[in-house]
């Protein structure tokens, strides 16, 4: 390797570093860093230092994503894969049953097509909640990005869903906890 | 004209999720605005029969994004959903969830110069002098590990064990007093310190505890009294 080159990998991964820096420390309410202040820090090319970063990341069990934030992309740095069994589920500091909730609230969302109204959603979790604790926990899900204001009072899914929750492992998860409770207990006291 | 305003209706009612745009009869919409466009010559008229064409377009646009979310996502259905919320604890549809997330990776970051800001900010500004003739002090502090903040509380209460009744203001003036009232403030809140005001002098004095019960003990710290190093 020539002295050129040498030059060009440790240039190379020093942008590595300072975007790793950018999207792992905290410095917004929400995760993620957007495009424009990486292309203003990193350069053009930011991309390629992005891909680069991944790879380094793999390592650690971490991967960089790209979502769709209101139609401009927005990069943040997810766990590849599922976090570590026996850890109790405290998404974004949420207590459990805020988790429910929101599992709940995507659930809704996804069943009816990515659009719900926010009333019916409110309904739903005010049928397991408090309604006050439902709108608040509702208003929540849209500030960190879980859920977005549509139109005409319609909730769709945010590009934090997109980012951290795999639908389909969700909606297999569910199935199986509708159909356990409905042939469980009745089917076993059935005699033979 | 009541036809058209029934198609833009059930754009209102798609747009806003109340209604399935596959329920809704799209062919029939056409053909019903066909029927109708060569009738209108006015301008009053034509605008109306715009309006429902682009709710008509709006209500296929929907139909296409929807079948674009069912098939890179969830066999979900409406049903299955309200059995799985109807059926399973909230602890359940927790782990349901946490099951089917990769969160995101995050470092929270606390700096020297914004708890300096911080600092600024919560004194009044008649105060802030002050604070900013410590900055230079705090700047050097380096970060304290967890054991070793726990050795220097439980050397504070070995001290005091040994003395017994002690008055607080002249017991934190033995050294760094923002440092020594900050670790007493700890051994105060587990229990390992009790607290005692007199009513009348407003003396404060403090003494080793054995009953190690956890305490909420607030205390106005007069900081003008003591000379910060």
């Amino acid at each position: 390797m020539n002295e050129e080159d040498q030059e060009e990998r440790t240039r190379m991964m020093e942008r590595v570093a300072l975007a790793a820096q950018l999207l792992l420390l905290k410095r917004h309410r929400n995760p993620g860093v957007r495009e424009w202040e990486l292309k203003r820090v990193l350069g053009e090319d930011y991309r390629a230092v992005l891909a680069a970063l991944s790879e380094k990341l793999s390592d650690l069990g971490l991967e960089v994503k790209e979502v769709d934030d209101g139609g401009t992309p927005r990069f943040l740095v997810t766990i590849r894969g599922r976090p570590p069994k026996g850890i109790e589920p405290a998404l974004a500091g949420y207590r459990v049953d805020a988790v429910a909730a929101l599992a709940t609230a995507v659930a809704f969302v996804a069943a009816h097509g990515g659009k719900s109204p926010q009333q019916k959603i409110e309904e739903v979790l005010a049928s397991k909640l408090s309604r006050t604790r439902a709108r608040m926990l509702l208003q929540r899900f849209i500030d960190d990005g879980y859920l977005k204001a549509g139109p005409s009072g319609s909730l769709e899914l945010g590009w934090r869903t997109a980012a951290e929750i795999d639908l389909k492992e969700l909606s297999s998860r569910l199935i199986s906890l509708s159909s356990e409770r409905t042939s469980g207990p009745d089917s076993s006291s059935q005699p033979p | 004209m009541e036809s058209v305003k029934r198609i833009v209706d059930a754009w209102h009612k798609v747009q806003s999720g109340e209604v399935d745009p596959f329920s809704v009869d799209v062919p029939e919409m056409l053909i019903n605005l066909d029927r109708l466009l060569p009738d209108r010559k006015t301008l009053s008229e034509l605008v109306p029969d715009a309006q429902a064409i682009n709710a008509v377009s709006g209500i296929v646009g929907e139909q296409g994004r929807q079948v674009d979310f069912l098939a890179s996502s969830a066999a979900l259905t409406p049903y299955v959903v309200e059995k799985a919320i109807e059926n399973a604890s909230p602890d359940g549809l927790a782990h349901a969830l946490w099951d089917s997330v990769s969160p995101c990776a995050e470092l929270p970051q606390l700096t020297t110069e914004a708890l300096l800001y911080s600092f600024a900010t919560w004194k009044p500004p008649s105060k802030r002098k002050r604070w900013r003739a410590r900055e230079s002090k705090v700047e050097t502090t380096s970060i304290t590990t967890t054991q070793d903040f726990t050795t220097e509380v439980n050397s504070l209460v070995s001290e005091l064990r040994a003395r017994g009744v002690v008055d607080y203001s002249s017991f934190i003036k033995e050294g760094d007093p923002i440092r020594r009232a900050y670790a007493l403030s700890f051994a105060i809140t587990y229990g390992l310190v009790d607290v005692k005001v007199d009513p009348i002098t407003r003396a404060i004095s403090i003494a080793a505890s054995s009953r190690k019960l956890k305490t909420s003990t607030s205390l106005v710290i007069p900081l003008e009294e003591y000379e910060v190093e």
